[in-house]
């Protein structure tokens, strides 16, 4: 059904466009999770999704489940289990069982559906695939159709027709795929490997106690987690070091890098601040180590002489990320200019990036802006005006400013894409007798307020 | 004139132009073994750099402003906050020139409270924003924390702090790692504070100025430039005094505004002679 016709039978229907890499992502953490029922497991690859009829677009795995079935009390309990729990997620599916890969597949997707799951018992793929649709052999939808207009919709022609005129007048998939779902020609599965995860262990015999023990085997755990880094050319981004107690109690400590890195002595110094405040209670039975968040980086060579450029790199990205990790990463910014011409939005201060692109910005030739800019303006109160309308005294901070000299007014117009924002400012640069220069604007004409402050 | 006075020279200091040549030299050797002595890693000459305004380079001891070092900068009123910035971010750009080296700024909101730094306006008085980075703080401790951070990475060429209070340990210890890092600090002190012992090598107090509009812009009553009354009024082996500087938007940079001369009511094209 076409999204106009959906569109018309319920007006209002909620539409999101697709995102088919976040949707890969999700499967692939269901494939990681799916471990727990077979080592054995892959994504299915979807070539192209257009391609394909309706039900052959959505989301699928393969598990081999030989010998993992006795597990769950047979294959019929992993089935409901698998589905159930599927469920509880969110998502709806549908599982089926079979001797071959293409089998399963065809009747998960194409059987009838009075059930979530079906079993195809072994040796009677045959039966159980007869009755499906031809594109229930995994054939893209212009040979299904070419297949249609002969007069071949169903499996069961397939196999009854001799293969010799198939071979030559289709393309050699038509026959793989049947004689794979047969169960004729082996199909195997390449299972996706799984991912080992960055623990680092130390386990004592004795609780320790000593902020120079528990610092001292950090740094133990932190050169043995390095090097596994280093040899799948990783860089650890947020490092958790857990501290278990002999009562049951833990401690997480938490850094984290703005660059990849897998320094000891860098994560060590990280680490510092906040081991000084983990309490030993009755002692430490055990300390973990784990990386949580990791990126590649590329080793490097070690020249002699490192060029200045990389070694102010990586100065800067050390001490950037001790800053970040005392204040916050937030409190940490730079320069940003926006496409705007309101001045508290025209430019900023924004968290520092880690992609470290360094914006150049040539001087603007502007109106004269003010140095220091106060987030919200504050309001003043207009002592006396002059004959212009313009102020000559005004009360800001409960002390009275006599404007000298004045320049504007500069009309800022708010964003006309801004339907809420009706606010017009006139902005006035002011200077007091004593050499004090403001930046006034004037609200609609009527509220006036001090924005920034001149040098 | 007297037969043992000799004029003065515009390279040494002013103390000692009164002394016989053979006295001057030795002041000067004096004067350079207790430099050696007190700055073993920096080369006296090595770096200046200047205001571009000679009246100021002549006072000070080694003829210029030396990197390496702790500058200390407070307000004279509490408004006076936008010109104490404008006075250092002058001073940075004056030491940074049109190299492209990293700034670190950590500012301290609860120690100036007239608002955020305007990226705008930074640029506008000369100052490179792309490579600045700010620490947002809360606390005279972290800001030195931060500070010392910065200067003992060598990632940054001018670490600039707003601090409120800062004892002399803490100056000290701030201005023995300047030294060792080759760094320009500055320290941004509000007015409120008043000026204890601290182991800055300069010191100065600035207060805002009334502006001297040029031409039309004068006619018109707009004001002009930033302008500024600075006070050095502490010199580590020189001479304090007091400048009325300016900042000169298009020339981007700072020159002693003439104060001399009253400028009120004159018109455009005239010009006075004394």
């Amino acid at each position: 059904m076409a999204l106009a016709d959906a569109r018309a039978v319920l007006p209002s229907l909620t539409t999101l466009p697709s995102n088919l890499f976040e949707d890969r992502k999700m499967l692939n953490r269901i494939v990681q999770w799916c471990e727990r029922y077979s080592p054995w497991i892959r994504a299915e690859d979807t070539d192209n999704p257009d391609l394909l009829l309706e039900e052959a677009r959505g989301a699928g795995l393969w598990l081999d489940i030989t010998g993992c079935a006795h597990l769950y009390g047979g294959e019929e309990n992993l089935l409901t289990d698998m589905i159930s729990r599927i469920e509880k997620i969110g998502f709806t599916a549908h599982a089926a069982t079979a001797d071959t890969l293409g089998c399963a597949w065809a009747v998960a997707r194409f059987a009838v559906k009075n059930c979530d799951w079906k079993i195809v018992p072994p040796g009677e793929s045959r039966k159980a695939l007869a009755p499906l649709a031809i594109a229930a052999l995994r054939l893209p939808l212009t040979t299904v159709l070419s297949l249609h207009e002969v007069g071949l919709r169903y499996i069961k022609d397939l196999m009854n027709i001799p293969r010799g005129p198939l071979a030559a007048r289709y393309e050699k998939n038509v026959l793989l795929r049947l004689d794979t779902a047969l169960g004729e020609i082996a199909e195997p599965l390449s299972p996706v490997l799984p991912k080992i995860p960055l623990i680092a262990r130390l386990a004592f015999a004795e609780p320790i106690g000593h902020l120079d023990d528990i610092a001292r085997s950090t740094k133990k755990l932190l050169e043995e987690l390095c090097k596994t880094l280093g040899k799948t050319d990783q860089g650890v981004r947020q490092m958790i070091l857990t501290v278990y107690r002999p009562n049951g109690n833990t401690t997480r400590i938490t850094i984290r890098t703005a660059y990849p890195n897998r320094e000891p002595q860098h994560l060590l110094k990280l680490f510092a601040e906040q081991l000084h405040q983990i309490d030993p209670e009755f002692g430490i039975d055990e300390i973990m180590l784990f990386a949580a968040t990791t990126e590649p980086l590329q080793a490097t060579q070690t020249n002699l002489q490192q060029s200045l450029t990389t070694q102010n790199m990586k100065c800067y990205q050390a001490v950037i990320d001790r800053l970040a990790n005392r204040f916050g990463s937030h409190n940490l910014r730079q320069v940003r200019f926006k496409g705007s011409h309101i001045p508290e939005r025209a430019t900023g201060f924004v968290p520092i990036k880690k992609s470290g692109d360094i914006q150049y910005i040539t001087k603007k030739t502007l109106a004269p802006r003010p140095l220091r800019l106060l987030h919200p303006p504050e309001q003043i109160e207009i002592v006396a005006k002059s004959t212009d309308g313009l102020p000559t005294k005004f009360r800001w901070r409960r002390v009275v400013y006599r404007i000298e000299r004045c320049e504007g007014p500069e009309r800022i117009a708010p964003e006309w894409w801004h339907t809420n924002d009706k606010n017009t400012r006139d902005y006035y640069r002011v200077e007091n007798k004593t050499g004090q220069r403001f930046w006034l604007f004037a609200n609609n004409e009527t509220t006036w307020f001090v924005h920034g402050i001149f040098g | 004139m007297p037969r043992n006075m000799t004029l003065p020279d515009k390279t040494t200091s002013p103390f000692s132009y009164h002394l016989r040549p053979r006295g001057r030299k030795q002041i000067e050797d004096l004067r350079s073994r207790i430099h050696a002595l007190e700055r073993p890693t920096w080369k006296r000459e090595d770096n200046l750099f200047s205001l571009g305004i000679p009246e100021i380079d002549r006072l000070l001891p080694s003829g210029g402003f030396l990197p390496a070092s702790l500058y200390e900068v407070f307000s004279d009123r509490p408004t006076d906050g936008g010109a104490t910035t404008g006075f250092c971010i002058a001073l940075m750009a004056s030491f940074l020139g049109s190299r492209r080296d990293r700034i670190l700024w950590c500012a301290n909101d609860s120690a100036t409270d007239i608002g955020e730094l305007y990226p705008f306006g930074l640029v506008q008085q000369g100052l490179d924003v792309s490579l600045l980075t700010v620490v947002k703080t809360t606390r005279d401790c972290d800001v030195l924390w931060a500070m010392e951070e910065g200067l003992r990475s060598t990632a940054f060429t001018v670490v600039l702090g707003e601090v409120k209070k800062i004892s002399m340990t803490s100056s000290r210890r701030l201005q023995l790692a300047t030294e060792e890092n080759g760094v320009l600090t500055i320290l941004l002190r509000p007015s409120t504070e008043t000026s204890g012992l601290s182991a800055a090598i300069q010191r100065w107090r600035i207060k805002a100025a009334p502006s001297y509009p040029k031409g039309f812009a004068n006619s018109l009553n707009e004001p002009g430039a930033a302008c500024w009354n600075t006070k050095l009024f502490r010199s580590r082996g020189g001479t304090p005094g007091t400048w009325l500087m300016e900042w000169c938007d298009e020339t981007s940079c700072l020159s002693l505004a003439a104060s001399v001369c009253d400028r009120q009511g004159q018109p455009y094209n005239t010009r006075l002679t004394r």
